[in-house]
């Protein structure tokens, strides 16, 4: 018996992510990163009857007419017309029960697609608090389909609604019916209002905490204080909190290190062990502990239903910069990764708004970069306090402002040159505010965390010692020049001395292309061998402290603001936008901006430091 | 009128028609006249743009439907929240204008 494919369908936020984890226990098929759902999910349960089915997350859609690219993809995919995804058996249609008055027309247009399906409540437990009365027996007689009740966090109505789903596949995946021939979307409303006034026993006034807070975070000018300083506490929040648990990090791989040296015998083996893979994967693991508080703020701002209000707040001001508020969140997603913001792009409707979107998403700061940062940041800027602020966290804070303004500006430039016309439309729905589901919350943190990880252990892993080897043969090399690596380092030195840079980080920039990260575990590989015992076990930032002038280190910094593409992000651009043209531009006004900023500042701080 | 919006299934689209009502005055208050904790009922769309009435419709606004203005943006009073029964909505000022309403005498 082949399993059934059921599809999660429904508006966004309406819990659909929650039931997905609640029933497969969240492992999804398919990589999904920070932001929205772009991407389906696929995910495996038993029913309680003992039937396989196959769970398919899909997009949010609000009715049947596609606004945007991933709405498109979850419509088609549900009348069976993709070439890449089966049509799914049944649905289970999910509606926040406090907005299934508005919500309800589009359940009666998901109907018209003509597939078995189950509808189901949710949040009854929260609608019910707020004294939201519904009969749930009148409701299914009107709708045709069976409905179920579900709560935010509890089991119960899931049991239900897997008995529901038992009766489906008990009489056998239907048929699909023939679409219906739907009437207009204005007499779909007046049906959907009426069955509502016969459904809804008591409709209370509207939630007065999500009032409240909207006349908290949406005033003009609290509001506006309110997000800034939430930004800014993330960003002081990446560097202090995550200290402690960094140096843990340093000091246990530093002991192991240190541990194998002593232990193993003098070979060459020992010292890929120790200055290849310790050395490069160490150095990168490190900043594990500011990777998990980056994404922890990001999936806590999008699960609270805060990061809806930011896009609010941030729409005319980046209207007027020739972006868009649907942008924002692509965008903030981006300061975790640029791939998931240019996937999450697929939200904005506008093409044009959308591609200018995917070329400045790479201006945001991704948390690749952190480890770069950190590292130098570390090693040259001293941890003093200025004023209540550290210095370090300042510093920290300035790049990435630094990222947003040449973001402004480039949108700026684009939207008067390449991506000229119309300004699209925003319409958008703020969702009530909600505690982040905690299993939500860690399982998202999780995804990302192991994404991280399994890099750290795979290509960094390679490319580290792909490193150790080029840098340590031949070995009649009399130091670092004459080897392989310093022979490729040779060949790209000269274009980059005129901005600062040694043969070191010319030798460490070649597989940063690779992924930003790797750059610092490049630089940890190189220095471990070419420099002394002594040092290398001082770690790296004492080593860079004496090997780089200050102009040298600002230099560095201000190349990585926009550092020239990792290539999957590259690669992702070239799907979303379907054009090499557009990826040669992304690429090109990075290199170019990179380069000439990384100069001004090594010539700037040269002649102000002489 | 725009086939969408009489066809919300498998409709396929007709070009917009740009000669329709739009410029004509109407005795409706635009939706984007109101300032924040106004009330007022849903009367109709006006024919400007089918493509934002649809979007409009299906993001939930409705004829006889009660709003209220809950909140403004920060720069040039734009984007407005609106609360269409629990739901929560936000639109461009510009946007809002397609809708028209019929303002509730404040209590």
């Amino acid at each position: 018996m082949t399993s059934l494919r059921l599809a999660l369908v429904g508006a966004p936020n309406s819990g659909k992510t929650t039931l997905f984890n609640g029933l497969t226990g969240g492992r999804a098929k398919v990589a999904n990163y920070a932001g929205v759902t772009v991407e389906a999910r696929h995910g495996h349960f038993k029913s309680p009857l003992g039937r396989e089915v196959e769970l398919i997350d899909l997009p949010g859609i609000y009715g049947v007419i596609p606004r945007t690219m991933d709405e498109r993809v979850a419509i088609d995919t549900l009348k069976g017309i993709r070439d890449d995804a089966d049509r799914p058996d049944a649905m289970v249609v999910m509606v926040d029960a406090s907005r299934l008055k508005t919500h309800l027309a589009n359940v009666l247009q998901i109907r018209s697609l003509g597939l078995p399906m189950v509808v189901s409540l949710n949040l009854m437990d929260l609608a019910k608090r707020d004294g939201l009365e519904i009969d749930l027996n009148i409701l299914s007689e009107r709708l045709g389909v069976p409905v179920v009740a579900s709560y935010a966090t509890r089991q119960a109505g899931r049991a239900d609604l897997l008995q529901k789903i038992d009766e489906i596949v008990a009489n056998g995946p239907t048929a699909p019916s023939q679409l219906e021939e739907s009437p207009s979307l204005r007499a779909v409303q007046a049906e959907a209002r009426a069955i509502a006034r016969a459904a809804i026993l008591h409709d209370p006034f509207f939630n007065r905490a999500t009032r409240t807070l909207d006349q908290i975070f949406l005033h003009p000018v609290f509001g506006l204080l309110i997000l800034a300083s939430i930004l800014f506490f993330m960003f002081q929040a990446v560097f202090s909190w995550s200290e402690a648990p960094m140096g843990w990090i340093e000091d246990g791989f530093a002991a192991l290190g240190g541990w194998l040296q002593t232990t193993l015998p003098d070979t060459l083996l020992r010292d890929l062990v120790t200055d290849g893979v310790i050395a490069g994967v160490g150095s990168v693991l490190v900043f594990l502990p500011q990777i998990i508080v980056l994404f922890a703020f990001i999936l806590a701002l999008e699960g609270s239903g805060y990061m809806a209000r930011a896009a609010f707040l941030m729409d005319e001001l980046m209207l007027k910069v020739g972006l868009n508020g649907r942008a924002f969140i692509p965008l903030l997603s981006s300061f975790a990764c640029a791939i998931p913001g240019i996937m999450a792009a697929r939200t904005i409707e506008s093409e044009r708004d959308r591609i200018t979107t995917i070329l400045v998403a790479p201006l945001m700061t991704c948390s690749a970069r952190l480890p770069v940062y950190a590292l130098i940041i570390g090693a040259f800027i001293p941890p003093q306090n200025v004023g209540p602020f550290n210095l370090q966290g300042l510093v920290f804070f300035g790049l990435y402002l630094a990222g947003i303004m040449s973001a402004v500006f480039i949108a700026f430039v684009l939207k008067r040159t390449f991506t000229k016309g119309e300004t699209q439309s925003l319409v958008m729905e703020l969702p009530s505010y909600k505690w982040p589901q905690p299993r939500d919350f860690f399982l998202g943190l999780w995804q990302r965390v192991y994404v991280f990880i399994r890099r750290a252990g795979t290509m960094i892993f390679t490319v580290s010692v792909a490193l150790w080897v080029l840098a340590t043969f031949p070995l009649s090399a009399n130091g670092l020049a004459q080897t392989y690596a310093g022979m490729i380092g040779r060949l790209v030195e000269p274009l980059v001395r005129p901005i600062g840079f040694n043969l070191e980080i010319a030798i460490a920039l070649i597989p940063g292309f690779a992924a930003r990260e790797v750059a610092v575990g490049a630089l940890g590989t190189v220095y471990a061998i070419s420099g002394s015992e002594a040092e290398v076990e001082q770690g790296l930032a004492v080593t860079l402290q004496n090997a780089w002038p200050l102009p040298t280190a600002l230099a560095f910094l201000a190349w990585y603001v926009f550092a020239p593409q990792c290539l999957s992000t590259l690669a992702v651009a070239k799907r979303e936008t379907n054009s090499w043209t557009w990826t040669a531009v992304m690429l090109g006004y990075l290199l170019a901006l990179a380069y000439i900023t990384a100069g001004i500042t090594y010539w700037v701080s040269s002649l102000l430091l002489a | 009128m725009d086939a969408r919006l009489e066809n919300a299934g498998g409709g396929t689209a007709s070009p917009i028609d740009k000669s329709g009502d739009c410029l004509k005055e109407s005795a409706e208050t635009p939706m984007g006249s109101l300032s924040i904790g106004d009330t007022a009922i849903i009367s109709g769309f006006n024919r400007c743009s089918p493509e934002l009435e649809i979007k409009l419709r299906q993001i939930g606004f409705a004829e006889n439907d009660e709003i209220e203005i809950m909140a403004v943006g920060p720069v040039g009073k734009s984007p407005v929240s609106v609360r269409i029964g629990a739901t929560l909505v936000a639109v461009r000022r510009g946007e809002a204008d397609a809708i028209d309403v019929r303002r509730q005498d404040s209590e």
